[in-house]
């Protein structure tokens, strides 16, 4: 649905955006991470048709939005990080004046506003006045507003921004829902653990370059190179520890942390290679409690991502 | 502490490419004046009428441009706060009430005299031809420091109590219009009568261009054998000092208010948004209530016009009714001044009232109706979502335009009653008649599209507004120059500059006796309005279709 080529932006010595490539399929939710100031409402802007590039290309649904902005607005709906308001203008008026504004005929503008208000549950704000809508639920007026004509790829910058718990769980729901209808949406977000639970693919970028990208369990498998395995014991921590030691050199496996009986280790290996580690332990005696593996979060793995990146662009700097 | 917050408002004001700009711009103007009338001849002659011209022409320009100038430092400067909500934390720091109104009183008003010592340079080139002397020259000066802290003082109070830039800046520029027009009205009018004059005079005296006039030229106030006149320009001291001290006290109670816990009319706070829609149907809103407009926009009407009615003039924006309202009212008192003859002056002149009440009322409330097309969809940051949709940049201009033209008929209606009297009165033939609501309707579209290519120009409807009223206050007012200085001008170009003057050419249509040495001009000024308008909306178009592109 999304094809990104060499996409370069730069504002005269600042290069916001460099050689970025990503392909994002139909009815997908690309959840795009980094620090403010990395790129993100850059691309965001870009893909919208409302910046220009330096160079690259941008392709949605076929349409190449660089060379063809106009056309490029039929098949994106964008939601800024803040959006303003008319004031003096009920929630149905002011969904009215942008479905004219797509030259939604006035006969089938009855059923798209209506539609709009239902899939973002904005039904009962209908006749309110917008300036005293809540944030939570003028963000709920701005994706209806940016629904209307039915775009194929929504655009989300920083949509949660500002929400409360129950306003962000409610607003995950909602964009669940709409990847259900078909629709691919890029999110950009800081709260992390947000988009791990609805993201199909993911992308880190820092100081304008793409750092990461895939679906969120090869990120996470690409940045942790060693499992982290944790296991507990009855009794005899100790003695299983220097069991592990003699028989795994360190490459293979380092004991990361020992509290009381929990030992968590760090070990590159495969499922089977597990297996044989914990099938050890217990035939010589060792008493497992138990075993888990703890798969990194996305926020550590953003944290690693980018310390390495910020670590590389320091060597570069001090070569 | 207060050095401090003056030391912060001087510098985020004086760094600005905004006041680089204006500085340059007032300079100009001012030397412009001075190298234009430059007498040829007559040097060192005190009694040389040009010289004394110049003074005259070139202290009104001063204080012109103070006028304008003023409302844009003062008038954003608390609201501004307010909108980035950092009065609160102001508030918040150990800064008492009195030091933060006061430092940005002080800084304003530096910033303003500043502007006033930049012009003494300029000013000196007098002294060359003996056109003024030093007294003279003090109590120029203290006109216009005392019109800067005026001036100053009023944008700083209306901006305490408003609750947008916008309103703010409107309010102030209106009120200091008015305020340097306005009392000259009921002198026009009454000053025919020995027992008017005393107390017509006193109140044109709150004119600082009254003040100017006073000190310049000899003959300006009038003599009465009832009681002792004062002359206006002290007069005008005296009313701008008690002015300025009483806007000061209501600029330092709002701001004791604000500092303190919010007061409210009522104890109870509403803030359900249902009950807030149910509460907006009651008066005036019932009247216009956006309830009774179920219907969705037609296909054929242009949204931008639509969604303007509804979210300003019918969704919140009663100044429109008050304008109409203030209409009315100025024009009733004028028909009853008619019909009544309570004095007797002449028909010319209550012609002339009625086209200069006009032409100010079109100077005054029409720029900002449109000052704020553009920039307001860049500070409501609307201007993304402007792009995405299918709005072009002429359905956008023509529908704030259109809009526009909605609130001026408001103020047509008001001003229905005086134009009954006149056709009433046979005063003049119809066609005299249309032709100057040809005129007027001409210098509305210039008003219009005067705020228009401001706003597409500039980022700030401040700043808009303000453009806005500069050029067309150099339109309608340095036209005016030929009649002040008919001898610097060749006949074709008085008569050309003259004909691009409204009002001028409006008199001269219903008065036939006024201008007659000129031949017609009233379809020289039509012609020159349309263009200038049409150059005016090319201009904002272009700006436009560019702003709604992709950025680079």
């Amino acid at each position: 649905m999304i094809a990104i080529e060499g996409l370069t932006k730069r504002y005269r010595d600042i290069l916001a955006l460099s050689d970025l490539n990503l392909q994002i399929g139909a009815g997908k939710i690309f959840g795009y991470i980094g620090p403010n100031g990395a790129g993100k409402t850059t691309t965001i802007r870009i893909i919208a048709g409302l910046l220009k590039p330096t160079s690259g290309k941008v392709l949605i649904a076929g349409v190449d939005v660089v060379a063809n902005p106009r056309a490029a607005r039929d098949v994106v709906g964008f939601l800024p990080d803040s959006f303003g308001v008319y004031q003096g203008m009920r929630v149905w008026e002011y969904l009215d004046f942008f479905g004219a504004a797509y030259r939604i005929p006035r006969k089938k503008r009855q059923d798209k506003v209506d539609q709009a208000l239902s899939h973002t549950g904005a039904d009962a704000m209908r006749d309110y006045f917008i300036e005293s809508l809540s944030h939570g639920m003028r963000q709920r007026v701005g994706l209806a507003k940016t629904l209307l004509h039915d775009p194929k790829v929504l655009l989300l910058d920083e949509p949660t921004n500002g929400l409360d718990p129950r306003a962000r769980i409610e607003f995950r729901e909602l964009l669940i829902r709409l990847k259900s209808m078909d629709k691919t949406l890029i999110v950009s977000s800081h709260i992390l653990p947000e988009l791990a639970t609805i993201c199909d693919h993911i992308g880190i970028i820092e100081q304008g370059k793409l750092l990461q990208y895939g679906s969120v369990q090869d990120v996470m498998k690409t940045v942790q190179q060693r499992r982290a395995i944790d296991i507990e014991f009855s009794t005899g921590a100790g003695a299983a520890i220097e069991y592990l030691k003699s028989v795994h050199d360190e490459e293979n496996l380092k004991v990361a942390e020992s509290v009381g009986e929990l030992v968590r280790v760090e070990f590159s290996g495969s499922d089977e290679e597990i297996v044989e580690l914990l099938n050890g332990l217990v035939t010589n005696g060792h008493k497992v409690l138990w075993y888990s593996e703890s798969l990194m979060d996305l926020e550590q793995v953003y944290m690693k991502v980018t310390q390495q990146a910020k670590a590389g662009s320091r060597n570069i700097d001090g070569e | 502490m207060l050095s401090s917050l003056i030391k912060r408002e001087m510098t985020t004001t004086l760094r600005t490419q905004r006041t680089r700009v204006m500085a340059f711009l007032y300079l100009l103007a001012l030397a412009g004046v001075v190298i234009w009338m430059w007498p040829d001849q007559a040097l060192f002659s005190v009694a040389a009428q040009s010289t004394r011209s110049m003074v005259l022409v070139f202290v009104l320009t001063l204080v012109a441009l103070v006028i304008l100038y003023a409302p844009a430092v003062t008038a954003t400067s608390i609201v501004s706060e307010k909108e980035n909500n950092s009065y609160d934390l102001l508030f918040a720091s150990r800064l008492r009430p009195w030091e933060i109104v006061a430092g940005k009183l002080l800084a304003a008003l530096l910033v303003l005299l500043i502007f006033v010592v930049f012009s003494f340079p300029v000013f000196v080139s007098g002294f060359f031809l003996g056109a003024v002397s030093i007294q003279e020259t003090i109590r120029i000066y203290a006109i216009c420091a005392v019109t800067s802290l005026f001036s100053g003082l009023i944008g700083l109070a209306i901006s305490a109590r408003s609750s947008s830039s916008y309103a703010a800046l409107l309010r102030t520029y209106s009120f200091v219009l008015l305020l340097g027009i306005g009392p000259w009205i009921p002198y026009i009018l009454l000053s025919s009568s020995s027992f008017w004059i005393p107390v017509v005079h006193s109140f044109r005296a709150l004119s600082p261009l009254s003040a100017v006039s006073s000190l310049l030229i000899p003959g300006f106030d009038p003599q009465s054998t009832i009681t002792e006149i004062r002359p206006a320009w002290v007069l005008y001291i005296w009313y701008a000092c008690a002015g300025s001290v009483i806007l000061f006290g209501i600029v330092l109670i709002d701001a004791y208010r604000m500092s303190g816990p919010p007061v409210r009319r009522s104890e109870k706070v509403i803030d359900d948004p249902a009950e807030l829609s149910r509460r907006r149907k009651r008066f005036p809103f019932y009247l216009v209530d956006p309830d009774r407009r179920k219907r969705l926009l037609a296909d054929w009407m242009n949204p931008v016009y639509a969604r303007e009615l509804r979210s300003k003039a019918f969704g919140g924006g009663i100044w429109i009714f008050r304008g109409a309202y203030l209409c009315l009212c100025v024009s009733i008192i004028l028909m009853v001044l008619m019909l009544g003859n309570f004095t007797q002056f002449t028909p010319a002149t209550i012609k002339a009232t009625a086209i200069g009440f006009q032409i100010g009322l079109v100077m005054l409330l029409i720029p900002p109706l449109t000052a704020g097309g553009i920039t307001r969809e860049r500070e409501l940051r609307m201007i993304d979502d402007l792009r995405l949709s299918r709005i072009g940049a002429w359905q956008l201009l023509s529908g704030k335009l259109l809009v526009a033209f909605v609130f001026v008929l408001f103020l047509a209606i008001g001003s229905v009653p005086l134009w009954i009297v006149i056709v009433y009165m046979q005063m003049n033939t119809p066609q005299e008649l249309l032709t100057v609501g040809a005129i007027l309707l001409s210098t509305v579209l210039l008003g219009l599209t005067s705020g228009l290519v401001s706003s597409s120009f500039l980022r700030r409807t401040s700043a808009a507004a303000a453009a806005a009223y500069g050029l067309l206050c150099v339109v309608v007012l340095s036209t005016l120059l030929p009649y002040l200085q008919p001898e610097k001008f060749a006949d074709v170009i008085r008569n050309r500059l003259l004909s691009l003057n409204p009002f001028v050419s409006a008199v001269q249509v219903v008065n036939s006796d006024q201008f007659s040495q000129t031949q017609m001009l009233w379809r020289d000024h039509l012609l020159f309005s349309l263009i200038l308008s049409g150059l005016f909306f090319i201009l904002a178009y272009i700006n436009v279709r560019r702003l709604l592109r992709p950025e680079n």
